[in-house]
């Protein structure tokens, strides 16, 4: 991913900055799949670097990678498909960031494939690996989790996965 | 503080994420956190998860085996492989009669003390449906029920069609009760003039109303009696009346009584019981 080092910004291309204070170039075509930055571009808010303060220069390569596969005339079908099998394999914490970055930037197809790739990695775990995969700490206290859990028996039924990925 | 980390993800995105998961994992997560229960407990989470396993059509079946012990098969994807399993309640023994009919993922089942029970075959939460004090005795009448529900009042109901068996009949002899399973009651509507009870043998899977379109179906026949016509009625379950629904003009008056009533993907079907032949109509 190349980084922007001319301050130009011509009228088909923009400048995103992401929160690690890195540029990258993108032609409008392609960034305006965001309807965040769609609406920057009507609102005439993009002749300047498009600052992003919630998205991490890891995760604006992702985003970017997504964008430039799903408008690109050239991939067919079954190329796109290909990459967001490939796309959904990363970390589950790579995958939250970017699901938090689809929301932020308001691109809805990412949003879709990333927040199905998490319920499917979820799917089986148990509520503990699910706390520490969302960095959540239960505000229950033990009566309270056990009287939750014995309200819902059937949901416990079962081997469960412990893993965090 | 719930959280341990000042970066969590934004509520909105955890909603998308769980609306997702199959409802066994629903349960499975209410004891997370506080946040993540009320999230999943919020009706307007549980109705967006309904619209969303409701499309992608995982469907299950539900029978009862010769043991009397209820099942349900759930389906892969594909249709190539299933799974079945015995649904086991706590307080409740292995003695169902049938299935009277489903909705929106209920099931109203009745056993063989003739109690009828709506429950969830996920939770396994269930619902008595209370004795109908006006219930006519069991010799000598015949019944039939069905489920059904109302999205004016977001309630279930329960219609009951009885008549006693015989040969004479007369306009008032069918008596019609709706349970609401929201307040918990029977109620006794106003008799209209049709045989509603056009089979008798109650043990046959077709006594039950039929679900399509907010609305029971049943096979019955109009008077006058010796005519013997046969036609399809539907119970609109807000409106709580009758109406009479065109029959297929490829049927001759008086042979409908043949056919069985069957719901396919919310068109009415007809199916001959002794034939082949087979007929929809919306």
């Amino acid at each position: 991913m190349a980084e922007a080092s001319s301050s130009i910004t011509e009228k088909f291309f923009l400048t995103l900055k992401s929160s690690d204070g890195d540029e990258f170039v993108l032609e409008e075509s392609i960034a305006i799949q965001s309807i965040t930055i769609k609406n920057m571009v009507e609102d005439g808010c993009s002749s300047s670097v498009i600052p992003l303060s919630k998205v991490d220069t890891e995760t604006l390569i992702k985003v970017i990678e997504y964008m430039k596969m799903h408008s690109s005339t050239s991939s067919n079908e079954e190329e796109i498909e290909n990459f967001d099998k490939k796309f959904v394999s990363n970390s589950i914490n790579t995958i939250l960031n970017i699901l938090e970055a689809a929301n932020f930037l308001d691109i809805n197809n990412l949003l879709e494939l990333c927040a199905e790739a998490v319920a499917n990695r979820i799917k089986n775990k148990t509520p503990e690996a699910v706390r520490k995969i969302f960095n959540i700490t239960s505000d229950f206290t033990p009566e309270e989790e056990a009287e939750i859990r014995n309200e819902t028996p059937w949901a416990f039924e079962g081997n469960l996965d412990h893993s965090l990925d | 503080m719930a959280m341990s980390k000042a970066k969590t993800l934004p509520e909105e995105i955890v909603f998308d994420i769980l609306s997702l998961l199959p409802a066994k994992f629903i349960g499975h997560y209410r004891c997370v956190s506080k946040q993540w229960r009320n999230l999943l407990s919020d009706p307007q989470f549980i109705k967006a998860h309904h619209i969303i396993h409701a499309h992608k059509k995982e469907e299950k079946l539900i029978y009862i085996s010769v043991s009397h012990a209820l099942h349900t098969i759930t389906f892969n994807q594909n249709g190539t492989d299933a799974i079945s399993k015995k649904l086991n309640f706590p307080e409740l023994p292995d003695n169902w009669l049938r299935v009277i009919g489903s909705c929106n993922g209920l099931v109203l089942v009745v056993n063989r003390q003739k109690i009828k029970y709506l429950f969830n075959p996920t939770t396994l939460k269930y619902h008595r449906i209370p004795k109908l004090h006006l219930a006519l005795p069991a010799a000598g009448t015949c019944a039939m029920s069905g489920l059904g529900y109302d999205f004016a009042t977001d309630d279930y109901k329960v219609v009951t069609l009885s008549r006693y068996i015989g040969y004479e009949w007369t306009v008032d002899s069918t008596f019609i009760d709706v349970y609401s399973v929201r307040m918990g009651l029977w109620r006794r509507l106003e008799c209209i003039p049709h045989d509603h009870i056009a089979h008798h043998d109650l043990t046959h899977a077709n006594g039950s109303g039929v679900l399509v379109n907010g609305a029971l179906h049943w096979m019955a026949r109009k008077a006058p009696m010796l005519q013997y016509s046969s036609i399809i009625v539907a119970f609109d379950l807000t409106s709580e009346s009758f109406s009479e629904v065109p029959t297929p003009t490829v049927f001759g008056k008086g042979n409908l009584g043949w056919y069985n009533l069957v719901a396919l993907r919310g068109c009415l079907l007809c199916i001959l019981l002794m034939g082949a032949t087979k007929l929809s109509f919306g």
